[in-house]
């Protein structure tokens, strides 16, 4: 059989990257070759897997991640956690998948028989340990059985992702302790694995169109069927998605760092898109390097599933993402949220390499920050997903909206499997998203930026934690922010800053009895003997010697003299350090700080006062006027008028008037 | 006819004001309690400025979701407002007719008779108005299983195809209900010159379905202006707004505001007696068998 590279030189990827590689160790590479049967929905395959241990104790035992069992039946750890549901998108009746090892063998070790099963893993007692550094070589036989499209696998008539499809290896990790970080396919999390060199080889029919994780080396046809032949470097997943009503949309990214192929694979009833998905994947990524270094692989491709294979939409593998199908106007921009969102994914699991079970946040969260970035650089800051006559809403707002319903509040930094399910998502993408934006306008955009690309060049192709990550910022911004992140991330404290009262009255300290001439102050506190001087001063200028009551002649100015007082208190546990912004009378304003240390000192006294005498009569008080604090939960109390302005709610009732009356008269008969 | 219409309307401006009154009042006391919770939320609050300019819609999030009173509140005040409305509306709806009449009609009222007619016709309309809600009811059905399809089939098929298909449901969904709307008219037409008997409201349907039946081109004509006068009017009314609501200032916002959206009102109560007065037309006058059976019917009541 042999192998007919293709001439067209925009199907061939040629190298599949286009910095000088290796780029990663390449400890865990896989050599596949699967067949599609397209009528029953199978994909059967051979592979050879060559791994190495990369740390100084010897492995035992391999272990391998077998996820499409998670469909296998409703005992399944998957359906157990969530049900057979995911995100809303329920597991279409019988759609059930599995995958089943057929063969296994270590060198000359047929180890099927040995092998322990386990819901979604598979355990493989080795006949000699792999001691450090050195390799092994596993061959393995499998039949994938695809369910219909549900959770990210499956197929949808001729449509077929094939993703979480091979057995593949776990993690061999011994920091701190040796173990194999490998967890069963949870209902709520993702994936995790080393790096390596993906060659597949797959036969489909021959009118299949196939977009998958790399480049297309080579491609013949041959008695109905296409054998196409994939390579990837330095990717830790390979997923192939066939469909043959795909249409195929190619164009490219220049940059400092030479071309990118961008492959979209859409379909009818999306087209109208693929400009917009595209112009997203440009920005996206001119973004994404400005800030985390370059994307090192010579071509990306994004499919657009069908709308019955919706559960295959909105995920990203190595070089390859699915966004979402359908078309929308252009105030609306949840379709190019999407595409940034899992773009953004070839950075942050792609190529910050981190553990999606255990610490979601670190993919999730890092991304959805990245999201709002890439939306504002795309559509403005402001209404940059939803802009419309009477209703302007940003990416921020709605991660704001979306955290701020948590009610079951964890730390950021928890295993992703052990979130209440109406919290995950929350926290691990709206939450995070807001921590790093609250740093971002505590830091600057400057130090955020120097502190975020420390870690993202630290860590490329590596598998950094999340103490690795906040280290790396610490470093890079130039300060250490233990105290935030302690908060923040590690901790389920929440943020609520508020003006609790102000009061401002006029300023009247010669009003009284007073005894003339008057007897020198003997008050403690220099500040209050100048005032009980100034006053007597004012009591007794020209008066005869006795007492005498002194009253208000004219009615106080607002501009005269007042003395003001005002309250904040933190309703959260959450400390920051915060601007208070006075606005006074004769329009001056004072910004004053209630600062970080002064919480930390005392951060059961809740309360801060701050006093005024002689200024104006003051009108308004707001507490972190520039909005610093994303993570404030509740803004409407951020502020407080001292005389109420009936406009703003007069303003709003006349638009519900006009509502009420609109309705009447329409439906009216 | 429907200059005649106008003409007529025109003619008859305190009966406009009335009519404009008689949705405000109920909408009016409906809202009040959302004013008033607006107030307490939102008068000692910097950020209700934001809010108000339409620069702060977060804020709207945090309140509905901060506030479990809110949806009942809003539900309430929707459903005391409309309520009453469509009951006056319907009620009214007797003395409206004969007062929109064209001059030397034996049924024709003026000034206060208007009132005096509504009131003996009262019990009557609302009898008809609850069968027409029945006749309704398919309607409504037919368009929620339009929707129903819609979701089915639209997805994959584009914008444009979506754009289309929402449009036309709403356009065939609005001429529907407009033409039930004319329909149910016919139907206050017959019963007004009919004599109070058991089953008087279903005789009225019938004769309704009749006129219809005879009167089918103009029918449709009047349900099809209704449907887009009163889109041109929602439409300009709602763009104006927006473009005051806007204003830098706010109270000012508020006075102009509330001031365009009752000339709007003015407009849309103005449009629905022109369509009445339109409906008196072709049942009096276009086709003089009916008329002749209408006034001899209305003798014999008189
Ligand atoms: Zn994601």
């Amino acid at each position: 059989m042999t192998i007919v590279p293709v001439a067209l030189a925009a199907l061939v990827g040629g190298a599949p990257l286009r910095l000088p590689g290796p780029l990663s160790p390449r400890n865990a590479s896989y050599r596949i070759t699967a067949r599609l049967d397209e009528r029953a929905h199978k994909v059967s395959g051979q592979l050879l897997l060559s791994w190495r241990n990369l740390e100084r104790h010897p492995v035992r035992e391999l272990v391998f991640h077998l996820y499409l069992n998670a469909f296998k039946n409703r005992a399944s750890t998957f359906i157990r956690e969530v049900g057979p549901q995911l995100r809303g998108d329920k597991m279409p009746e019988g759609g059930y998948g599995a995958i089943d090892v057929t063969a296994l063998r270590v060198g000359r070790h047929d180890l099927l028989a040995q092998a322990r099963l386990d819901d979604t893993l598979l355990t493989v007692p080795l006949p000699e340990p792999v001691g450090p550094s050195a390799a092994v070589q596993v061959e393995m036989d499998f039949v994938a059985t695809l369910p219909k499209v549900f959770a990210r696998s499956g197929y949808a008539g001729p449509f077929h992702a094939v993703a979480q499809w091979f057995p593949k290896i776990g993690v061999w990790d011994c920091r701190p302790s040796c173990r194999w970080r490998a967890h069963p396919y949870h209902g709520q999390t993702e994936f995790f694995a080393d790096y390596g060199v993906y060659e597949v080889e797959l036969d489909v029919p021959a009118d299949m169109i196939v977009g998958a994780t790399g480049v297309l080396e080579a491609e013949r046809s041959e008695g109905g069927r296409r054998h196409l032949r994939f390579r990837a470097e330095d990717v830790h997943d390979f997923a192939w998605m066939a469909d043959p009503r795909f249409v195929e949309v190619w164009d490219e990214l220049h940059d400092a760092w030479g071309v990118v192929s961008l492959r979209l694979l859409t379909r009818p009833g999306s087209l109208g898109m693929n400009e917009r998905h595209l112009q997203a994947v440009r920005q996206g990524l001119l973004e994404l390097q400005r800030r985390f270094g370059p994307y090192p692989y010579s071509q990306l491709t994004i499919v657009v599933p069908p709308p019955d294979g919706s559960g295959a939409g909105g995920m990203e593998y190595p070089t390859l993402f699915a966004t979402i199908s359908g078309e929308a106007p252009r105030w609306l921009a949840f379709h190019d949220e999407v595409t940034l969102h899992e773009l953004g994914h070839q950075y942050f699991y792609g190529i910050l390499g981190t553990d999606e079970v255990e610490e979601a946040w670190l993919d999730e969260g890092l991304n959805q920050a990245f999201t709002t970035w890439a939306v504002e650089r795309l559509r403005g800051p402001r209404c940059n997903i939803i802009r419309l006559p009477g209703l302007c809403l940003s990416q921020l707002d709605l991660e704001w909206l979306a955290a701020r319903q948590a009610q079951r509040r964890m730390p950021i930094a928890t295993p992703g499997f052990l979130f209440p399910p109406d919290s995950y998502g929350a926290l691990t993408y709206s939450q995070t998203a807001l921590v790093l934006r609250t740093l971002e306008r505590h830091l600057g955009p400057a130090r955020m930026e120097a502190g975020l690309r420390r870690y993202a060049e630290r860590h490329r192709f590596g598998h950094p934690r999340g103490d690795d990550f906040m280290a790396a910022v610490n470093e890079g911004a130039g300060e250490d922010l233990r105290w935030f992140w302690d908060q923040a991330l590690l901790s389920s404290r929440t943020a609520d800053y508020a003006v609790l009262s102000a009061t401002s009255t006029p300023h009247e300290p010669a009003y009284g009895l007073w005894d003339c001439p008057p007897r020198p102050p003997t008050a403690e506190d220099p500040a209050v003997r100048a005032l009980i001087e100034e006053s007597q001063r004012q009591a007794c200028a020209g008066k005869p010697p006795g007492r005498h009551l002194m009253l208000p002649s004219r009615p106080a100015r607002p501009d005269g003299p007042h003395d003001s007082q005002v309250w904040l208190q933190r309703r959260g546990e959450l400390i920051f350090p915060v601007a208070v912004r006075l606005s006074f009378a004769d329009g001056s304003t004072i910004v004053e700080r209630w600062s970080l240390q002064e919480q930390q000192r005392e951060p059961e006294r809740r309360v801060r006062r701050f006093s005024y005498t002689g200024r104006p009569a003051l009108r308004s008080v707001v507490v972190d006027p520039d909005q610093t604090l994303l993570l404030d939960e509740r803004r409407l109390n951020n502020g407080l008028l001292l005389q109420p302005d009936p406009a703003p709610a007069r303003r709003l009732w006349v638009s519900w008037l006009g509502l009420l009356q609109t309705v009447v008269d329409l439906l009216r008969a | 006819m429907w200059t005649t219409a106008f003409v007529r309307v025109l003619r008859r401006p305190a009966l406009v004001l009335a009519v404009w009154l008689m949705t405000l009042l109920p909408a009016l006391l409906a809202s009040l309690p959302v004013l008033l919770w607006l107030k307490g939320l939102l008068d000692h609050r910097p950020a209700a400025a934001e809010l108000a300019r339409g620069e702060a819609d977060p804020l709207l999030g945090e309140i509905l979701q901060d506030q479990p009173a809110a949806v009942p509140l809003l539900l309430g005040s929707l459903l005391g407002a409309a309520l009453p409305g469509w009951l006056l509306s319907a009620a009214a709806s007797g003395g409206l007719l004969d007062a929109l009449r064209r001059p030397g009609h034996p049924r024709r009222v003026v000034g206060r008779a208007v009132v005096v007619r509504m009131a003996d016709t009262a019990p009557a309309m609302l009898r008809l108005w609850g069968a027409g809600l029945a006749l309704r009811l398919p309607v409504v059905a037919l368009l929620g299983g339009a929707g129903l399809a819609l979701r089915k089939l639209l997805p994959g098929r584009g914008l444009s195809a979506a754009v289309v298909a929402v449009a036309a449901t709403a356009v065939v969904g609005a001429l529907l209900w407009s033409l039930l709307s004319v329909v149910l008219h016919y139907a206050r037409l017959h019963r007004l010159g009919a004599p109070d008997r058991p089953g008087a409201t279903w005789r009225a349907l019938r004769g309704a379905l009749r006129c219809t039946r005879q009167h089918l081109g103009p029918t449709l004509g009047l349900a099809a202006v209704s449907v887009l006068g009163l889109a041109v009017l929602v439409g300009v009314g709602r763009a104006v707004a927006l473009h005051l609501d806007a204003r830098p200032s706010i109270a000012l916002a508020a006075v102009l505001g509330l001031g365009w959206r009752q000339l709007v009102a003015l407009g849309r109560t103005g449009f629905h007696l022109a369509l009445l007065a339109a409906v008196v037309e072709v049942a009096d006058s276009q086709h003089p068998e009916q008329v002749s059976e209408i006034q001899a019917t209305s003798m014999t009541n008189f």
